[in-house]
């Protein structure tokens, strides 16, 4: 048992001086000062997914909407009488054929428009006599410049109800509002990881207090600042990681059953959110953020500390 | 090796602990030092392990002067300078063998150097067969003979002791007290700080008495 055990603490040794992290432990292997740090930074690092996957997702859903809308028009004829709204139909019709730069114009059956009023009115609901204007969708060249203004005055001298809708109010706005969001959720992360950060400098000199005898005595020998900060490196960096997996797990979960019931309301009514391959990817890196994160913080807070010291 | 030419020491801006300190060690030389209790034997040994700054004076250690030496200058210095503490300060996670390679891994020693070397030194104090066991579980004498030994794995200019023998009993006050006689003999400069009369008495050595802040020869 004595032998066994004598073989155990010199494995240990070995795996002290030779492991692959180079890195001898003077601090305990079961270092206990800070073990709900891995927690925090779990909770932080799920903010930040949530944060990173809800701008993402509005950033799509905009940016795919408004390249939808800026390639299309819209004409409307509003007139009670259907033979007259026909009529006008008509003549709008031959005034986009002539217009450069459109490549299709047509005209959308009665039954889309029932289809899209079908969420506000309900199924079944679009009775005859309800004045349903007519509606040409007019799909343009992408990069043309088409002069709205005059194409619209063109339309009314042959279509005096026509109008026309370039969406550009929409577009406007809803590029207002996703950047306004992107800058919220760009504030937000910052905030979190300045949090993060004060979090891990209140740990770092928690452990360093935990283990103040070690380090004066390991300063004392003559060791390098860099080589007691390595420690408190190693020990950040596992304690950040865990975290940020941690988070990374739940925020996953979360995001998926948000971006479900999301596709399961849509139908028309909310432009779809979603994230690309790349995107997640980039926020499955978020352990390997939080890891140098701490890392990097312990490294600079103990080092600042035994900088005090002589 | 070490020179002390009006050094006085304060911690802030409190009053000096220690006043126009003047003494040398020359290189194998071995001194007691000695006082009462709050006299400034802590703070002189704080100074000589250079983990100090005086406040004034000249203090040159290996021929650098310390009041001009950069702080990574200090740290290689330091590792010239063995330190043996009364309450040990061991790892109590290391073991003894550990705690003992663990200048040899700071200086960069390969491996095999680092075993051979540290168990080599466990042997001298008499404690090769404990080498894989941890602090807590060895008495009073075992720990301060495995200090020792870390102390002087590196072969330490200057080794120094903090009432070395102060938590032990006699007889192996008495041992310990025969291993720092024979590294001296080996050509290591010792200063030892005590406040055991009787200890003193036994070795005819310079004594180096702070009374006060003040340091004064005896002997």
């Amino acid at each position: 048992m004595a032998a066994e055990d004598e073989k155990t603490r010199t494995s240990f040794l070995e795996v002290s001086f030779l492991g692959r992290l180079k890195t001898f432990y003077f601090l305990p292997p079961k270092e206990k000062s800070n073990r709900f740090l891995p927690l925090i930074i779990a909770v932080m690092a799920y903010l930040t997914l949530l944060g990173s996957a809800t701008g993402l997702a509005i950033f799509n859903a905009t940016n795919a909407w408004s390249t939808d809308l800026s390639q299309v028009l819209t004409v409307q004829i509003v007139h009670p009488e259907a033979q007259e709204r026909e009529r006008q139909t008509r003549a709008v019709m031959e005034v986009l054929e002539d217009t450069a730069g459109v490549i299709e114009a047509r005209t959308i059956p009665e039954n889309e428009l029932e289809a899209l009023l079908e969420p506000w009115l309900g199924v079944g609901n679009v009775t005859d006599d309800l004045p349903v204007p007519a509606m040409v969708s007019v799909t343009i060249r992408q990069g043309s410049r088409i002069d709205t203004a005059a194409l619209n005055a063109r339309l009314r001298v042959k279509a005096p109800d026509a109008s026309l809708d370039d969406h550009q109010q929409w577009i406007g706005r809803l590029t207002s509002l996703s950047n306004m969001v992107q800058v919220a959720v760009f504030v937000s992360i910052a905030l979190i990881v300045l949090t993060t950060v004060a979090m891990v400098v209140f740990a770092t000199k928690s452990a360093l207090a935990a283990h103040r005898e070690t380090v004066e005595i390991m300063h004392l020998i003559g060791a390098k600042d860099s080589l007691i900060a390595s420690e408190f490196r190693k020990l950040f960096m596992l304690h950040g990681f865990k975290g940020g997996l941690i988070g990374l797990i739940a925020a996953m979960l979360t995001i998926s059953l948000i971006l479900y019931l999301a596709a399961r309301i849509g139908g028309g009514l909310l432009p779809r959110l979603y994230l690309t391959a790349g995107q997640m990817t980039l926020l499955g890196l978020v352990p390997f953020l939080t890891s140098l994160l701490s890392m990097w913080t312990a490294d600079m807070t103990v080092r600042h500390a035994l900088g005090k010291m002589v | 090796m070490i020179r002390f030419e009006n050094v006085g020491m304060r911690y802030g801006s409190e009053e000096e602990i220690l006043t126009d300190i003047n003494f040398e060690l020359e290189a194998g030389s071995f001194h007691f030092l000695t006082g009462p209790s709050g006299a400034g034997k802590s703070s002189l040994l704080k100074l000589l392990s250079l983990s100090h700054r005086h406040s004034r004076g000249r203090l040159t250690c290996f021929e650098k002067d310390i009041g001009k030496a950069q702080r990574s200058g200090l740290i290689k210095l330091r590792r010239r300078i063995g330190i043996v503490f009364q309450e040990f300060r061991l790892l109590d996670h290391l073991t003894a063998l550990e705690n003992v390679a663990l200048p040899l891994h700071i200086m960069g020693v390969k491996r095999k150097e680092i075993q051979s070397n540290a168990e080599e030194i466990l042997e001298w104090v008499g404690l090769g067969h404990k080498t894989g066991a941890l602090p807590p579980t060895l008495s009073g004498g075992e720990k301060q003979r495995v200090a020792i030994a870390r102390a002087v794995v590196t072969k330490p200019q200057l080794l120094l002791g903090d009432e070395p023998t102060g938590n032990v009993d006699p007889d192996m006050a008495e041992r310990i007290m025969k291993l720092f006689v024979e590294l001296n003999k080996m050509g290591t400069t010792l200063l030892i700080a005590t406040h055991d009369p009787q200890l003193v008495a036994r070795y005819h050595v310079p004594i180096l008495k702070l009374h006060e802040g003040r340091l004064s020869y005896g002997r």
